[in-house]
Order: C-alpha cells, then structure tokens, then sequence
C-alpha cells in the first residue's frame, strides 16, 4: 500500500454541493475520495494512481478542497476501523494544506455568496408575486369561467397600473408642488370664490356640479397660478404643468406599443404552431405544482372548460350554411348597425345644443337639465350595445368573430359619442375665449360714456385708455386710470370714475370666471362620475336583481326561469372591456384640463374591479357556448392605442387653437399654451442655446430632416 | 464490517446511486431521510399507500398512474435504490450536461428518459402504443364527469388524429415526442431538488 495514497475512486461523477450553476466535473476522477472500492485488485490500484495527476484546474482544486473537509468534519461518523480513519484524515489534512494556500480564500466566499445570492432571490420573487394584486380573485374567476372573462380583469388590472403612474406623475409634479407651495386658496383672484357665488357654495348643487369649493381646488386648471418660479426653490410650476401633460400621453404611448410588441412577440413564437393544440390539452394541462384540494378543484373546472372550448371550436369549423343567405343577412345587420350609430350621434348633438340654448335662456336650470347630457350619454352607452348584441344574431359568425365585431362596432359608437361631445363642448369654449377679446370693447364703451361725460381732459384720457386696452391687462388698467385721476386731479369725474370702475371690476369679474379650461375639466370630470354611477345602477339593478329574481321567483312562476326566458346573465366581455376603454379615453381627454383625474380615475377602478369580481361570482353564469379568448390580447390593446390617439387630439388642438384664459390657470396671459416653452427657453437656457433652438426650428434644418426621415 | 442494517444508508450505496442518477450526496442523503419518514412500515420498501398519503398526489387526477410508475414491473414495494432511479427522471437538466460525452449512456434525466417516463404513465399495457382506449381513460380521469363519453370520444380521436402520422390509429413513442416538441418539459418535469 502506498504510504501517501490510498486506492483512488473510479469514475464516479458527483456534482458539487456548491457549484449549482457550473455544475459536473467532466473529469471527476481528480476528485480524490476515500471510497475504497470493493474489487481491490492491485491492477485497479495502478490505474487509480495514474490518476492522481496534480490538477492545475482552480474549480477541480477548489471541489476538491471543499470535499476534504467535508471528509474530515465527518470521518467520527464513519463506519470505519480506526486504522483506516487515520490514514484517511491524514491525507485529507496534507491535501487541504498543500492546495488551498494556492487559491485566493475569497473564492469560497464568492461561492457562497453567489449561492446566498441566489437564494435570496428566490425567496424575494416568491415574496413579490404575494403583491400582485388581486391574483387570488382572478385566478378564481379564470377557472370557473374561462379565460375570455379572466382576461377582462386582468385587462382592468393593467389600466390600473397605467393610472397609478399617471397619477403619481400628475400628482407629485403639479398637484403636490402647486399645494405646498403655491399661493393659498384666498389669495389670489382665481383662487377666490366670488362672492355672489359665496353664499350657495356649499349647496349640494353647486358640488353636484362641481362649483363652488370644488371649483377653486387643485382639482382643475384654474386654480394653479401663473407664477413662473414657486416656492424657495423656484419650481416652474406652468413649465411643469405643460410638461407633464405632454408627458401623460407620451407614457401612456410607450408602454401601450411595448405591451403590444410584447404580445405579438409572443403570439408568433406560438401561432406557428396550430397543429398539436389537441395533444397539448391531453397531455400537458395538469398543473403539479398544486398542494391544495381547492386549487385542485379550480384546476379541474378550468380543465373542463379548455376541453369544452376545444369543442366548440370544432363544431364551428364544421358548420356552414348556404353562402346568399348569409350574406343579404350580414348586409341588413350592418344597415341597422349603421342606422342605430348615426341615431345616436344625432341624439347626443341634439342635447348638447338645446342644454346650451337653455343655459343662454333661462337663468335657473332644473336638476335634468343641468345633466341632461351626462344621463342620456350615459343611458345610450348602456342600452345601445345589447341592441347590437341582438342584431349581430342575425349575422352568424364565429363567436370569436361576432365578439370582434361587437368591439368594433360597440366602439365606433362610443367615439360617436365621446367626439360629439367634444365638439359641443369645443364650440363653447371657442365663444368662451372669443369673450375675452371683448372686453376691450366692453372698455371702450365704457370709456365712451365716460368721454362724454367727462371734459377736455378726457380726449388725452381716451386715448390712453384705448392703448391701455390694447395691451389688456386690467389690473394696470385700473392701476393706470387711478394715477391718471392722481394727475388730472377732477374731483368730479373721479365720482364717476369710481362708479365706472365698480362697473368695470363686476364686468371682468364675470369674465374672470370664464375660464374655459377648468369648463372642459369639469365637464369631464362630471361625465366621468356619472358614468360610474350609471355603472353601479346598472350592475345592481340589471345583474343582481335579475339573478334574484330568478332564483326565488322561479318557484312562484309558470314556466322554469332558470332555464328559459331570463335565465341567469352572462357576463358581457365585448361591452365591459369597451366600457373601460371609453373610461380610459374620458380620462386622457380630461388629464390636461384636471391634474386630479387620474386620482379620481385610480378610485373608480378599484371600486369596480371589486364591484364586478363579486356581480360576476354571485349573478352570472358561466357561458353556454365557450371560446378560447385570442391568445394576444392586441386587440383590445389596438383599440385601446386608437382611442388614445383620438382622445389626444382634442387637447392638443384646444392647446393650439385656443387662447388661454386670462385670468386663471398658469398659461394666463399667453398667446398659446405651448408658448411657455419658447419663453423659458428664451428666458432661462443659455443665449446661445435660444438661438440654436431658433437655427433649429427654422425650415432650413426642419426640411431636409424631413426629407431624410422619409 | 457494521450490522447491514436495510435502514441505514451506506457510503457505497452512496456512490452507487450518485452514479447512477446523478444526484449530489447531500441531495441523496436528504432524500433518503424522506424515504424514511414515507415508510410507515419500517421495513426498507415503500407500499402503494405509503404514496397516496402524500396530499399532492392524492388530489392528481393522474395521481395512481404516477405512482404506478416508480413501481418495477409486477411488484409492490420499491426500495430506495428505485425511489431514487424514479426521481432521477425529474432532475433538472444542466447545460454541462449535454456537451458530455456522446457515447456514454443516456443520464435518466435527458429529454428523452423524461418523455419516456410521461409516455409510460399513458401507455398502461407497455406495448409502446397509446391507443384510443388508453387516451378516453386518461381523459375520463382529468375532466370527472362533467362530460359526455361521445365528447370525450371525439376529443381522443382528434388527438390521435393530430399525432398519428403513420395511419396505425395509436400514438408510438416517436410521434409522441413529435408532439411534445415545443413544449418545455426540460423546465415542466424538473423538480429543484435542495441541495
């Protein structure tokens, strides 16, 4: 027997405890073992001697390093005469001593820190999938309905994250920094409740729609001061304010294409391959991982459910029908479709106008007609898509299809809508800001009554007066005719004079509170709220009391109610996942107009994701005829990138188009909105970047770009 | 040298089944512990029962056929040298691995061992075929009875239809193998066994 070596290990391959990652010794025999084999044959011995070649490769070094001790801390428990374990426990011991001075002691560290590491890791991504919100309930809804209900939530619950961050933008960029540091409420005269209004702020009218105390708050345009540095730090509060509006969209762009890219990346790695769906349902579909009887019951139901949708997609590829007949029905449905469209946009524009004739009539408006157009959008909203549900009946498509069309077509009306809408509310604010450039002529009738009044003086007064006007700022105005009073010194037009400026400070007063912006904001918000309410009522009413009264009336009644007529509801995805969309358009329609919106929004979702989740598991039942939901949801997110597309350009053409309003909000007393960049640009950058940005702009660089863009 | 007692565990038997399956030492000692604490009986073998008591394979649709599998042909009882072989199938893959010596032979856990041991628990008569017959009770265990036998019938003859592609009307091994392609089962049949 060798003095130094005992008989060596075959080739036994063993994987280190601590190398998970590189893992097996492709030439293991280095490792030295104190196995002792069973055939001790002495032809064995030289062979294993030979391979006890000295290993220069720092990973087999370090195994077997780590393997030598392992062997020392555990040689008491081995079940070997003492002669043996001392042999062994010597050369255990020389080997740990010659090697290990050659690698650097922080190698076992760095093991066993990238080990910790990985554990780590391991326990923190089990900790966050805990925070995803609402798995629990979705998952419950998945599998007792199927995929195309669960993928309603799971839609609501993205939008919810979009919302979130759009509110922490608006919020912690505009609404934070305008409370802390802004002017006070009180302070100044947009932030001020008039006080002809004073007295009925705090009806309940006046909050239903959103005057009063609502009005001056951070909830809407009007109330953030002009003031170009706020604060000790100097925030510039309207640069801000322009930003982040931009900024809302640009977000909301992005991660909608990259959600997009992302499904699609994923729907062709997997479309390409149609072929083995069956197999795959057989084979794959028990999920092993689950632990308890509950999940394990889920798991079966949605089992069943894929195998029913797989045979529904089956029969629909089998039936057919003669083609002329379908398709003269396909047509009529569509000409009722389109009948019905045009019908609403007429309606909603009808009532848009007739609410605006009513406010220019009669001082005091009823309830209805103060909402009037919030309810009946809301109410056509409601009714119109089951009037198309109906119709679609007639057209015969693939369910996958005729869900496709409903989207479409569901859609289509609610744009109608929304843009009709918008246009009415577009046409008031065009005369809303055309107003202001009145009141130079208000002045100057004013100031005609007071030439006439007044003596010689005044010829000089009129004149100044009317390039006072010009320049428009009525404060100085006023600041201006009192220093002209100063130096004429008549004591007996300045009588007049305070009359007329009285006059003249109720006459701006009314205009100050024209503020066009905070309208749209309010408008929004109003519809926005109201859309929940119909929302609630329609689930409570339709749902719930449907589901009630078929349960216990169906005792009571001649024929089965469960079975036939009303039966239980299904629930509508078509209309719901649309119904979300429209909510999402309001909201990036009216986030420029009302910083708080989002926040509002972030409310509504909550409530009825929690809203629905129980109406869905209490009062409907699952559908009839099951179809898988399209695997990439780029159809519900291609509808959602049109809407916002189509809900930005209301915005930016108010922002183009319109002046701002004079006298509140942070752009007053600008040209246009988006002047607030050229002026900070021109005011605070460097000179020569403004002249830079000016060679930019100019058609001579912005042309040829375009032409290598093409 | 020492009383062979069947329960304790031996270095050899160690080095044994770490060359079979692959498995580190610790990881086999651990599983060993397990073996113990599944074995009622104190005798060495695992029963059928000893399994079903397990909660996650009780409520498994396909809970008896998995446990028919770590069963050798014909007998009752697996010791642990046949546990540890069973649970060599779901080791995960590791990409030293496949760069290994081509002519050794196949680890348990290679693609291909895993696919074979999800084709037995489906082809109960080990004719190396799955026919119709087979898929229905396969089926038949997965969905209860929530649906009709004429359903469930043209369910397993489409699935044969999809796979069949040499018209005998069951799936071989191959065509199986056809089937299962795309889908993951490296990541689907692995268990990170702690180490």
């Amino acid at each position: 027997m060798s003095s130094v070596s005992e008989p060596l290990v075959s080739s036994s391959r063993s994987l280190s405890a601590t190398k998970r990652h590189k893992s097996i010794r492709k030439n293991s025999r280095r490792i030295y073992s104190a196995y002792q084999d069973h055939q001790q044959g002495s032809s064995d011995d030289e062979d294993k001697e030979d391979e006890r070649v000295d290993s220069n490769d720092p990973e087999e070094m370090f195994q077997n390093i780590q393997y030598q001790k392992e062997i020392i801390a555990n040689i008491r428990t081995r079940p070997w005469p003492m002669r043996r374990k001392l042999k062994v426990l010597k050369q255990a011991r020389e080997i740990v001593l010659k090697y290990e001075g050659r690698l650097t002691r922080t190698r076992g560290y760095q093991t066993a820190g990238a080990d910790l590491l990985k554990k780590l890791s391991r326990v923190l991504y089990n900790i966050m999938v805990l925070f995803i919100p609402w798995e629990v309930r979705i998952k419950k809804i998945e599998s007792h309905f199927g995929s195309g209900v669960a993928s309603y939530f799971i839609f609501l619950r993205w939008l919810f994250g979009i919302n979130i961050v759009l509110t922490i933008m608006t919020g912690a960029f505009i609404v934070l920094p305008e409370l802390l540091a802004g002017a006070r409420f009180g302070t100044t005269r947009s932030k001020t409740i008039p006080k002809e209004h004073l007295a009925s702020a705090q009806d309940l009218d006046t909050i239903w729609s959103l005057g009063g105390y609502l009005q001056y708050s951070v909830l809407f345009y009007g109330y953030y001061g002009r003031v170009r540095k706020i604060g000790s730090a100097g925030y510039r509060l309207p640069l801000a304010y322009f930003l982040v509006g931009m900024a809302v969209f640009a977000y909301s762009f992005i991660i909608l294409l990259r959600k997009m890219a992302k499904n699609s990346r994923l729907s062709l790695a997997s479309a390409s391959d149609e072929n083995f769906t069956f197999c795959w349902r057989v084979f794959c579909a028990w999920d092993y991982l689950i632990g308890n009887p509950e999940a394990a019951e889920s798991k079966g139901a949605a089992i069943v459910n894929n195998i029913r949708e797989a045979i529904v997609e089956e029969q629909e590829k089998k039936k057919d029908t003669s083609l002329a007949v379908l398709i003269s029905l396909r047509i009529l449905a569509n000409i009722l479709v389109l009948l019905s469209l045009a019908g609403s946009i007429y309606i909603i524009y009808f009532v848009v106008d007739r609410s605006q004739k009513l406010e220019q009539e009669k001082p005091e408006l009823t309830l209805w007609e103060k909402n009037e157009v919030s309810v009946v959008v809301s109410l056509i909203t409601m009714i119109a898509p089951s009037a198309f549900e109906l119709v679609a009946q007639l057209e015969m498509y693939h369910p996958r299809t005729s869900l496709r069309f409903q989207l479409a077509r569901v859609l289509v009306l609610y744009l109608g809508n929304l843009y009709s809408l918008i246009i009415a509310l577009l046409d008031k604010v065009n005369s809303m800001s055309s107003a202001v450039p009145v009141s130079p002529g208000n002045w100057s009738d004013s100031s005609s009554f007071l030439a006439t009044i007044a003596q010689p003086e005044v010829d000089s007064l009129s004149t100044l007066v009317s390039d006072i006007s010009v320049s428009e700022h009525q404060n100085s105005t006023i600041a201006t005719i009192a220093m002209v009073l100063d130096v004429t010194n008549s004591s007996r037009s300045s009588g007049t004079i305070s009359n007329q400026t009285a006059l003249f400070e109720k006459n701006t007063r009314s205009q100050q509170d024209q503020c066009w912006e905070t309208y749209v904001g309010q408008e929004m918000l109003k519809l926005s709220i109201i859309d929940m309410i119909f929302t609630v009522a329609s689930i409570l009413l339709i749902d719930f009391i449907r589901g009630l009264v078929v349960r216990y009336l169906s005792d009571c009644c001649c024929w089965d109610l469960e079975s036939k007529f009303p039966e239980y509801g299904e629930f509508k995805i078509a209309e719901n996942v649309l119904h979300l969309i429209y909510n999402q358009g309001m909201i990036w329609m009216g986030a420029f107009f009302s910083p708080c919106l989002p926040a509002f929004n972030v409310l509504k979702l909550i409530g009825l994701m929690y809203l629905r989740s129980w109406a869905v598991l209490t009062c409907n039942v699952p559908h009839q005829q099951v179809f898988r939901a399209s695997r990439s949801n780029n159809f519900y997110l291609a509808m959602l990138l049109f809407m916002l597309f189509l809900c930005m350009l209301p915005t930016i053409f108010a922002i183009v188009r319109y002046r701002p309003s004079q006298h509140c909000g942070p752009f007053s007393g600008q040209e246009k909105i988006y002047d607030i960049i050229s002026e900070t640009v021109a005011s605070d950058f460097p000179l020569w970047f403004s002249k830079v940005m000016s060679y930019i702009t100019s058609p001579v660089v912005v042309l040829p770009a375009l032409l290598l863009l093409l | 040298m020492g009383s062979r007692a069947s329960t304790l565990l031996r270095e050899e038997e160690i080095e044994e089944i770490k060359k079979e399956t692959g498995f580190s030492h610790s990881q086999i000692t651990r599983l060993y512990s397990r073996f113990t604490s599944l074995d009622k009986g104190e005798n060495g073998t695992l029963s059928r029962e000893d399994f079903q008591r397990i909660p996650e394979l009780a409520i498994n649709p396909l809970g008896d056929r998995i446990i028919n599998a770590f069963f050798p042909e014909g007998e009752d009882q697996v010791n642990f040298r046949g546990f540890m072989r069973t649970l060599a199938h779901f080791r995960p893959i590791e990409d030293n691995e496949k760069n290994k010596n081509p002519t050794a032979s196949e680890p348990l856990n290679s693609r291909t061992n895993k696919l074979l041991f999800a084709f037995h628990l489906y082809d109960l008569d080990r004719d190396d075929k799955i026919s119709r017959d087979e898929l229905l009770q396969v089926l038949r265990m997965m969905v209860g009875v929530n649906i009709s036998d004429e359903q469930l019938g043209s369910i397993a003859d489409r699935t044969i239809q999809e796979a069949d592609t040499n018209g005998d009307n069951s799936i071989s091994f191959n065509e199986f193998i056809k089937v299962l392609e795309k889908v993951d089962v490296e990541q689907k049949m692995s268990i990170r066994f702690l180490h």
